[in-house]
């Protein structure tokens, strides 16, 4: 290792040209990646409030048609959730809530209104969700059924609503009624799309909207799968219910139509194609690995004729090492081993500047058409840095494995007498 | 006891326009702790030859003993295992690697060699640098030193494997006659105290004297 660094370096010295755009072209190949990944794992992998993102399951719509061939297809009732998800066998924890937050003024004792995510949800809510809570308490069961008219505020809302004062048992506006803060909880990303809000309250059990014969509505439902329960085995339970349902509704000439709700949270972040379409984004995925080979396949040949420029020059070396007794397995293995240390250092940069353009340009990460910054902690994790790993290693076999093997299998002595 | 045993070796290089015959049935015999120096004039098969006995080439026929050892058959592994443990190289234009240091440089061999700990390593390394007067220059780089000295770290690494053979391909060729005066008491040294079979092609007469015998070469064939 120290001998591979110390040619790394000599390399850099004498061939600073080659080697200097060998670690930039890495870097730029491993920014890209890391930016595809980045984007992709953002939306599956769990950090808080979503810190259970692999056990979580989502029902969002339901499509029914009229006998008249006329049909409709949205969110649902709370009727109709509680009809399809509701006690089912493995589940730790659902949440009924609203099918996003919705944007309202709210005012408190400070003389600004401003516009927050409000998000309506039921009790079970705060068991999905680990929302940290700093200060009160959460809604209860009772509460939301009651219709209560109170609220859990984020902690920078309840500072623009009441300034530095404690917002426990204060009172503010929302949606032109009078609300009382219960609970403070620490601030979350938007990108946690199920459990964002900056205001939340007990969601309208009675009406939720309801339309269309009392199907449809504004409610969907997140489902907390047991820990090592299949998520299989729920969605099937839903799926029977689902029959079960379609046979009521025969008798009513409606019919109700599956589209493999409920969806983990690889479908959801993989995108929903609307309420009456069954989701199937194996075409987009199958884009995805395209564009990664292409980000990993074009760089690597151009590293690959780089090093074999590096090779070159350093052939009398390696046909001295092969007469002290160097195998030519050894020669293949130091060649690749010294080409992912490059690689490595490369990929650093590559992955450090794949960050900073994540957390401070606009666009890379949207929800609603907003742009919205991830934070370092959410960048930094295991699936991104192992990614990052994972592709360096790639690079660098598909790089260095073929120079490394024809410098190992050149003739000591014609390697030793090269010019 | 023969410790180098060539018979019936013959080379030929081809290409698509010609065929040269570099080697043709030459047979050699050589002793443990034997001096040997082979000339002949340029082009005669005198490099061929010791990069054959090194086991860095394979000829077109003939069998190949080394220490009791038919190396025909060996292979490649077994070869690259062979010269670790055997022979020492010391080549013309010295083959140092440019980016290790003097200490780095020695030391290479026993980075092939399995079995042997950090502490043998820092030792046999630090007891040919001794031997061979360069221990200030340990950490001095390939380009810091001067052709005698580049020539010594050569003549170290060889010897730190503590090989039974060393062949030195011209060894004071690129030397001026002081330093190559040096470089050949040295070899001597080697020969007479450590009992090490050497075996060295050279144009030089003089030097060619000095060695127990001298095998002479002409179109690929011995001649004396």
């Amino acid at each position: 290792m120290k001998k591979q660094i110390k040619q790394i370096l000599y390399d850099m010295r004498t061939q600073p040209l080659i080697a200097w755009v060998t670690v930039i072209g890495t870097a730029l190949s491993i920014f890209l990646i890391m930016t595809v990944v980045m984007i992709e794992s953002v939306g599956v992998m769990s950090f808080s409030p979503e810190s259970n993102r692999e056990r979580m399951l989502y029902g969002m719509y339901v499509h029914i048609n009229k006998p008249n061939g006329s049909g409709g297809s949205g969110s649902m009732s709370y009727k109709c959730a509680e009809r399809l998800y509701a006690n089912l066998k493995g589940v730790e924890a659902i949440s009924f809530q609203s099918d996003g937050a919705e944007r309202l003024d709210i005012h408190g004792t400070t003389d600004e209104t401003f516009t927050a995510s409000v998000r309506s949800c039921d009790q079970g809510f705060w068991e999905v969700f680990d929302h940290k809570l700093l200060e009160g308490r959460l809604f209860s069961k009772e509460e939301v059924e009651a219709g209560s008219k109170l609220a859990v505020v984020s902690r920078s809302t309840a500072r623009r609503l009441f300034g530095p004062e404690n917002a426990i048992g204060r009172h503010f506006m929302l949606d032109h009624n009078d609300t009382e803060v219960i609970g403070v909880v620490e601030d979350s990303s938007p990108l946690a799309e199920w459990a964002y809000g900056e205001v939340f309250r007990p969601i309208d059990v009675i009406s939720s909207n309801e339309w269309g014969g009392g199907y449809f509505g504004n409610i969907a439902a997140a489902i907390l799968v047991e820990d090592g329960t299949d998520l299989e085995s729920v969605r099937d339970q839903v799926k029977n219910r689902y029959a079960e349902f379609a046979s009521e509704l025969k008798a009513e000439g409606r019919d109700i139509i599956y589209h493999g709700a409920p969806f983990t949270q690889q479908v959801y972040a993989d995108g929903i194609p609307g309420s009456n379409n069954t989701p199937d984004n194996s075409a987009d995925r199958a884009i995805n690995v395209a564009v990664l080979v292409i980000l990993l396949l074009v760089p690597a040949i151009n590293l690959s004729s780089m090093l074999h420029s590096r090779l070159r020059r350093r052939i009398n070396d390696l046909g001295v090492r092969r007469a002290f007794g160097c195998t030519r397995g050894r020669i293949v293995r130091d060649i690749i081993g010294e080409n992912f240390i490059v690689t490595l250092a490369g990929g650093l940069i590559g992955l450090g500047a794949g960050v900073l353009f994540a957390l401070f340009y606009d666009g890379v990460f949207t929800v609603g058409g907003e742009s919205v910054h991830p934070s370092l902690s959410m960048l930094l994790n295991f699936r991104i840095i192992f990614s990052a790993f994972a592709a360096c290693f790639i690079l660098n076999i598909i790089s260095a494995a073929i120079p490394a093997w024809q410098a190992a299998r050149m003739n000591p002595v014609n390697a030793i007498n090269a010019k | 006891m023969n410790i180098i045993e060539l018979r019936g070796i013959s080379k030929v290089y081809r290409t698509k326009e010609i065929e040269t015959t570099a080697l043709e049935n030459v047979n050699i015999s050589i002793e443990k702790g034997e001096f040997v120096s082979i000339m002949g004039p340029s082009g005669c098969g005198k490099s061929t030859l010791l990069n054959i006995m090194g086991l860095l080439d394979k000829p077109e026929s003939g069998e190949i003993r080394l220490l009791g050892t038919d190396c025909s058959t060996l292979g490649d592994n077994a070869l690259s295992r062979f010269r670790n443990e055997h022979i020492g190289f010391v080549f013309q234009s010295f083959h140092l690697i440019p980016s290790l240091d003097v200490e780095s440089n020695i030391e290479m061999p026993l980075d092939y060699r399995a079995g042997i700990s950090a502490s043998e390593r820092t030792k046999r390394v630090a007891d040919v640098l001794e031997r061979l007067d360069i221990s200030h220059r340990r950490r001095h780089k390939p380009g810091q030193l001067s052709g005698g000295q580049c020539q010594r770290v050569a003549i170290a690494r060889a010897l730190v494997g503590r090989p039974s053979i060393i062949l030195a391909d011209e060894p004071t060729g690129n030397l001026d006659s002081r330093m190559g005066a040096e470089v050949m008491e040295l070899l001597h040294t080697l020969n007479r105290e450590d009992g090490i079979t050497i075996v060295m092609v050279t144009h030089n007469e003089e030097q060619a004297r000095q060695t127990d015998r001298i095998i002479r070469f002409f179109d690929g064939r011995i001649v004396s």
